[in-house]
């Protein structure tokens, strides 16, 4: 009976091994491939962002393989998961780079992921472009295999703060932000920029990243006299923040960070996000078929993830382009890139190799959509 | 049973060549990776293990004190630039005393309290990692860790890493095993069995429980620190409480409280997600599925004990005689072989022998081991050893005990009885310490013990056995008896870790002083038995040895003779005086049969409704009117 | 930090007894099924979310109007909930009834890694909109203007555990979860069938958990793939404030811990609420090791 048993826990587990065998026995090296890996979280809190990446990736890699692909080869997109978790992270990153045929690796949702992986690429000497992690540091650890095409927190945060002191003369201001390094950094500039613009900071409020309730806050809020609020946060936060605000019969104009653009943003929030303005990284004249052809295959507005990681294949694609299909021919493609035309717009990385930003647009949610704002 | 130990010991080396020659072979630096993965996941599960399947400590924090050590490693790297030699001791010693710390309020805590105890410290741990950005970074953690530097050597690779890993896993091992095969350990799984039966004969649960936990969370921290300097940045992911369910799980696969089975555990549960990945998004549903499955089809863990319900058992450190023994004292043996009544004799041997001035004995090559001596009679023989003044006990405003005064002479024994519900398990319990009394007070040899702990009670010398037995079910009789044995070694945690000479003679002289009580007392053919598959009587006997091997001054005894057959009672009363006269012990006894009080006791004493209604001797208090109408019931 | 005054506090209270009451709920479900069983159920949180889901997907078909709407959106978590916990006994709890006491704790830490990430790749890993068109807007209570729905979801609260009470104390099978839970062995003896009580027991105390999904969904207005894992945590955390197996403990317990963590959060601040809520936790069983209302089960020793 107990051996029996045995024999079958046995069993199980070989089947086990052979359904993972022939999943990941896909794809076969092929040198008319130019093989990119995402790594995001795929499965867990955060997946959906990874979803995004790998959508906007597959996007980008259909495009330029119609058109041709690159250097001869079509782009080929595999995806990792990392559950955005550190000690994940650091294992996925070993595992791309040990497979020679993928050429470069872009992702990583978070800093800290990004932080753990980042030693792992250098090492294995593979390019890794990041596409949404914000800690200014990452680009500043002096290694020359990380490139990142997001944007830092400083610009977005504050686009924002002139739009509400300089622009809307809103003085009074209260700020919600997410207690992630993506949050804190985001806050701080916002509150550096809007001060100096004669703004005033009537609450400052951090909330954690599990948070739900937002009562004790808004309780604060309701009596803080705030004439605009300002949320660093994610779609799933600031929704809820500003559902959970209005029903408590909150008065006042709401700005947010870029990272809510979401189709769930006013999906979920309904009529008490009518109005909620946000920026967004310019885009490029490209962007507007390409974002039209997503909403029609995904029947969504894709997020800004969507378009860092399209931009990351371009710019990937374009290195190889340039410099050759290596790893080594990527990395330094990748550093000189100047200019380059992307769903972003024109993309350039400084010596940090860092993308450098200038232009912001401003978005409001009218009619469950986010569309161009007109003052 | 050389055979098994040697092929135990082939397999064991086979499984160390394996784990040093595998990454030699496979050259694929993922898979490295894989295994620094598993060896960092191995020496977690091995430290949770000796709280959670020796200790039976539900311990919902663990992870915490793998993020202290992590966190202080980097930060000592950060800060001060010191090397991995120097930070992985401190994170040892900064996670142990954290532990430390905060075991003292929360190990008095049982089940799910001190689960949830536990889980509130792991969060406090992450909380306060998170929020303190001055010190930790907070949300945005710490880059830049150096790579492990041993002076000489300096791990860069996932190989050099994963070799790290093992010998900290080797470290973890031995310190487990060292703890858990010493007299130390014994207490602990004493604890973990039955925690009240184990402060009875005067183990510090507490204290034992605080080594196990400080120890478990030390081999933690160094992990935590081997983790800060390979991964090179430190945040509080691998912190939380989903790391602690994880080893929860790895130690439980395993097989709690066995050797191997968190290794196999770690192996298993973290090189599962990582074959399922070819599932993408399924592959978490899977993992879930699967846990459930090998928990359905092994709940003892893939390498647990079959039969036994708690899926353990401690290996006998002394079962097989060891081939170098000490000399055997030939006067017991002596004594046995010429007496016809053998038993007795040698233990009238051993007192003897043990009555040798201290002076002879340090001059002995090896001293007399002494498990059934009697201890020094008290300074004014005449005092009383017991003495309880106006004790009184309400539970929920029922008085179950209402001013209760006795006392119990040096070498007296004392009947309690008295009809059910008159209060008298209650009066034992007061008076070991199990309840605290509502008032009044209690004094033993002279010192006052009202609120002492039970097992501060027990070691100064007034033991108690319970009405139900209480052995330890998944110890054998041995290491029943040796469980009570070790208390009055005192063996210090050093000792028990560098296995010093001290403690290698104090083993010497435990294993004498035992083989020898469980001779006396006719148990040395069960000794290799648990303690839970005994007949009734012999329970009850080791229960005697066990309470005996305590060296008491004064035994409580309560309801020795339950559930015996009349012969068998016959046998205790023999066996109790035998006792008294041999050690010039003490005992109060709570008995019903009455032919077994009548037969040992000297005076009784008779309890009603919680109050003395008589006491005096025997013959006397059984015609007491009050005695009678108590018994008898109804009106005179 | 908040301004002090009464109407604040009115607010603060508020909110904290509605969060409270879906705590309370889940401890409730938690400790009656300890109770019965003496195992931790750690899959219970995911119970609260999957039956949130399935609410969701019979939302369409139940009346859209009134408080009728909102009543049967409590029914049919009650039995969804019900249904699930059964599942769960059977499948879960008795195959391993004569096994140690780990191993239904890993069982149902598998279960929770299963449904959470099966609901996720069923259903995506975003907020979902759960919209309940009853009670909207706000109430005046005394000065304070508070949201209707968090008084309906507290007295939700106090009226289930309260009907709960009531059926534990004056039917046969309420007598008979009592007996078991006091004490599993004589009331077998006393031929109570044990494992219909506990398949009872496991029904009621998964349907509690389903309520309180469905209302904390109807309290934020979303229901997500991963809200069972804090429900556990505080679920569990209310149990041990209250006392272990102690009914009215876990409904105290939950209460106190929704009004606690609002009263932090507000005069302290919300990064260091879990902190303070735990070592206040820690320092509470330091002083009374079975919780505010439990008591030491007084053993035969």
């Amino acid at each position: 009976m107990r051996r029996g048993r045995i024999r079958w826990l046995f069993a199980v587990l070989v089947l086990a091994l052979l359904a993972a065998g022939c999943g990941s026995a896909g794809g076969a090296s092929d040198s008319t491939e130019l093989k990119i890996a995402v790594v995001g979280p795929m499965t867990g809190d955060a997946a959906q962002y990874g979803q995004d990446f790998t959508r906007g990736a597959e996007l980008a890699a259909e495009k330029i393989n119609a058109a041709g692909g690159v250097a001869g080869k079509q782009i080929s997109i595999v995806t990792f998961d990392d559950r955005n978790d550190t000690t994940e992270a650091a294992s996925v990153a070993q595992k791309i780079a040990t497979d020679a045929s993928i050429v470069a690796s872009m992702g990583h949702f978070t800093s800290s992921t990004v932080y753990a992986a980042m030693p792992i690429y250098k090492s294995n000497e593979l390019p890794l472009v990041v596409i949404s992690a914000s800690d200014p540091k990452i680009t500043e650890q002096g290694n020359e295999w990380v490139f990142r095409v997001s944007p830092t927190n400083n610009l977005g945060a504050e686009a924002m703060a002139d739009l509400i002191v300089k622009q809307l003369g809103l003085k009074k201001i209260a700020v919600f932000y997410l207690n992630t390094d993506f949050g804190k950094s985001e806050r701080e500039y916002f509150v550096a920029r809007a001060t100096a613009n004669g703004g005033e900071i009537v609450l400052d409020e951090a909330y954690q990243p599990d948070a739900k309730d937002f009562s004790s806050s808004i309780i604060k809020l309701k009596n803080a006299g705030a004439e605009a609020v300002y949320l660093s946060s994610y779609y799933s936060d600031a929704v809820l923040l500003i559902r959970q605000a209005k029903d408590a019969g909150v008065e006042a104009r709401w700005f947010a960070s870029g990272a809510i653009i979401s189709p769930q943003f006013p999906e979920i929030g309904g009529q008490a996000v009518e109005g909620v303005l946000t920026s967004r990284v310019s885009q490029g004249e490209s962007w507007d078929a390409v974002a039209a052809e997503y909403r029609s295959k995904h029947g969504a507005e894709p997020s800004p993830f969507v378009i860092y990681a399209y931009s990351a294949v371009q710019a990937i694609a374009a290195a190889a382009q340039d410099a050759g299909t290596s790893r080594e021919a990527i990395r330094d493609g990748l550093a000189k890139i100047k200019d380059l035309e992307t769903a972003l717009g024109p993309l350039t990385f400084d010596e940090n190799r860092q993308a450098v930003y200038q232009s912001f647009d401003y978005l409001v949610v009218k009619d469950g959509q986010f569309q161009p704002w007109q003052p | 049973m050389w055979h098994e130990v040697n092929r135990q010991r082939a397999l064991t080396a086979a499984a160390v060549v394996a784990a040093v020659a595998a990454p030699l072979v496979i050259v694929d630096p993922y898979i490295h990776r894989l295994m620094a993965t598993v060896a960092l996941a191995a020496v977690l599960a091995v430290s949770l293990n000796l709280v959670l399947g020796y200790g039976g400590l539900l311990a919902l924090g663990h992870a915490g004190f793998y993020g202290i050590g992590a966190y202080t490693a980097a930060l000592l790297s950060l800060r001060l630039g010191a090397p991995f030699l120097l930070t992985a001791p401190a994170a040892a010693v900064g996670a142990a005393l954290v532990a430390w710390v905060v075991a003292r309020p929360i190990l008095s805590l049982r089940g799910h309290y001190f689960a949830m105890a536990m889980l509130a410290v792991g969060e406090i741990v992450v909380q306060v990692a998170y929020n303190w950005d001055g010190v930790t970074r907070g949300a945005s953690g710490l880059p830049g860790v150096a790579p492990p530097d041993l002076f000489i050597w300096t791990a860069t690779t996932h190989r050099d890493n994963y070799y790290l890993g093992l010998a900290l896993l080797g470290l973890a091992l031995l310190a487990v095993r060292r703890f858990v095969g010493s007299p130390l350990g014994l207490g602990l799984v004493a604890a973990r069995d039955d925690d009240q039966g184990a402060a009875s004969v005067g183990i510090g649960v507490a204290q034992t429980r605080t080594l196990a936990l400080a120890l478990a969370a030390g081999i933690a921290g160094l992990a935590g620190a081997l983790y800060a300097h390979y991964i090179t940045f430190v945040s509080v992911e691998p912190f939380q409480l989903e790391q602690t369910i994880a080893l929860l799980a790895m130690v439980a696969v395993g097989g709690l409280g066995t050797t191997w089975g968190p290794v196999a555990g770690a192996i298993l549960l973290t090189l599962l997600p990582e074959l399922l990945r070819g599932l993408a998004e399924l592959r978490m549903v899977v993992y879930g599925g699967l846990l459930m499955l090998v928990v359905w089809l092994r709940p003892q863990g893939l390498l647990g004990a079959g039969g036994l319900r708690r899926g353990l058992r401690v290996p006998e450190r002394w079962a097989p005689a060891p081939r170098t023994g000490v000399p055997a004292d030939p006067a017991p043996v002596a004594a046995r072989a010429s007496t016809p009544d053998g038993a007795s004799a040698a233990a009238s041997a051993a007192v003897a022998a043990s009555r040798v001035a201290p002076g002879d004995v340090a001059n002995r090559a090896s001293p007399r081991p002494a498990l059934l001596t009697a201890p020094a009679p008290s300074a004014s023989a005449d005092a009383p050893l017991l003495r309880v003044e106006h004790l009184t006990k309400d539970f929920a405003g029922l008085r179950a005990v209402a001013d209760v005064s006795l006392e119990v002479a040096p070498g007296e024994i004392v009947g309690l009885i008295g009809p059910n519900g008159a209060g008298k398990s209650t009066v034992i319990n007061l008076i070991s310490g199990a309840h605290r009394p509502t008032s009044g007070r209690i004094w033993f040899a002279g010192r006052e013990i009202t609120h002492a702990d039970p097992s501060r009670v027990a070691r100064a010398g007034l033991v108690r056995t319970f009405q139900h037995i209480r052995l330890f079910p998944s110890l054998t009789v041995r290491q029943n008896v040796e469980a009570a044995y070790q208390v009055r070694l005192g063996l210090s945690f050093g000792a028990v870790m560098t296995r010093s000479r001290r403690y290698r003679e104090a083993m010497e002289q435990m294993r004498a002083a035992v083989d020898e009580a469980l001779a006396r007392f006719g148990l040395e053919g069960v000794q290799h038995r648990l303690a839970g598959t005994l007949a009734y009587g012999d329970q009850r006997r080791v229960e005697l040895v066990r309470a005996l091997a305590t060296q008491p001054r004064l035994l409580l005894l309560d309801e020795p003779a339950a559930g015996m057959n009349e012969a068998e009672s016959a046998e205790l009363a023999r066996l109790l005086q035998e006792i008294r006269q041999h050690h010039g012990l003490a005992i109060l006894l709570v008995e019903h049969h009455l032919d077994v009080i009548m037969e040992v006791c000297e005076r009784l004493i008779v309890l009603d409704h919680g109050t003395v209604i008589a006491t005096g001797r025997p013959e006397e208090v059984v015609r007491h009117p009050e005695v009678l109408r108590a018994y008898l019931g109804g009106s005179p | 930090m908040a301004a002090v005054t009464l109407p604040v506090v009115i607010d603060q209270l508020v909110s904290g007894l509605a969060i409270g009451g879906v705590y309370a709920l889940v401890a409730l479900g938690f400790a009656l099924i300890f109770g019965v069983l003496r195992a931790a159920q750690f899959a219970h949180g995911e119970v609260y979310m999957v039956v949130a889901f399935l609410v969701l997907g019979v939302l369409p078909w139940l009346p859209w109007s009134g408080p009728l709407q909102f009543l049967l959106a409590v029914v049919a978590a009650a039995v969804f909930g019900a249904a699930a916990g059964v599942l769960i006994e059977r499948g879960v709890f008795r195959p391993l009834a004569a096994a140690p006491h780990i191993a239904p704790i890993i069982s149902t830490i598998g279960l929770m890694i299963l449904l959470q990430n099966l609901v996720a790749y069923l259903k995506g890993s975003e907020l979902h909109r759960f919209a309940l068109a009853w009670p909207q807007g706000n109430v005046a209570l005394g000065p304070a203007s508070v949201p209707a729905l968090k008084l309906v979801i507290f007295g939700t609260a106090l009226v289930i555990p309260a009907l709960l009470q009531v059926a534990l104390t004056r039917t046969q099978l309420g007598r008979a979860i009592r007996a078991t839970a006091i004490d599993p062995e004589t009331a077998r003896l006393m031929g109570v069938d044990t494992a219909r009580t506990s398949a009872v027991a496991f029904a009621i105390g998964s349907a509690l958990a389903g309520i309180a999904g469905v209302l904390v969904g109807a309290l934020y207005g979303v229901v997500y793939a991963t809200m069972g894992v804090s429900a556990l945590v505080k679920g569990y955390t209310a149990t041990i404030i209250g006392g272990v197996g102690n009914l009215v403990g876990a409904v105290v317990g939950g209460l106190l811990l929704g009004v606690f963590e609002v009263l932090v959060a507000s005069y302290v601040s919300p990064r260091w609420t879990d902190s303070i809520v735990f070592a206040v936790l820690i320092v509470l069983l330091a002083l009374r090791p079975h919780g505010l209302i439990g008591r030491a089960i007084p053993e035969k020793l």
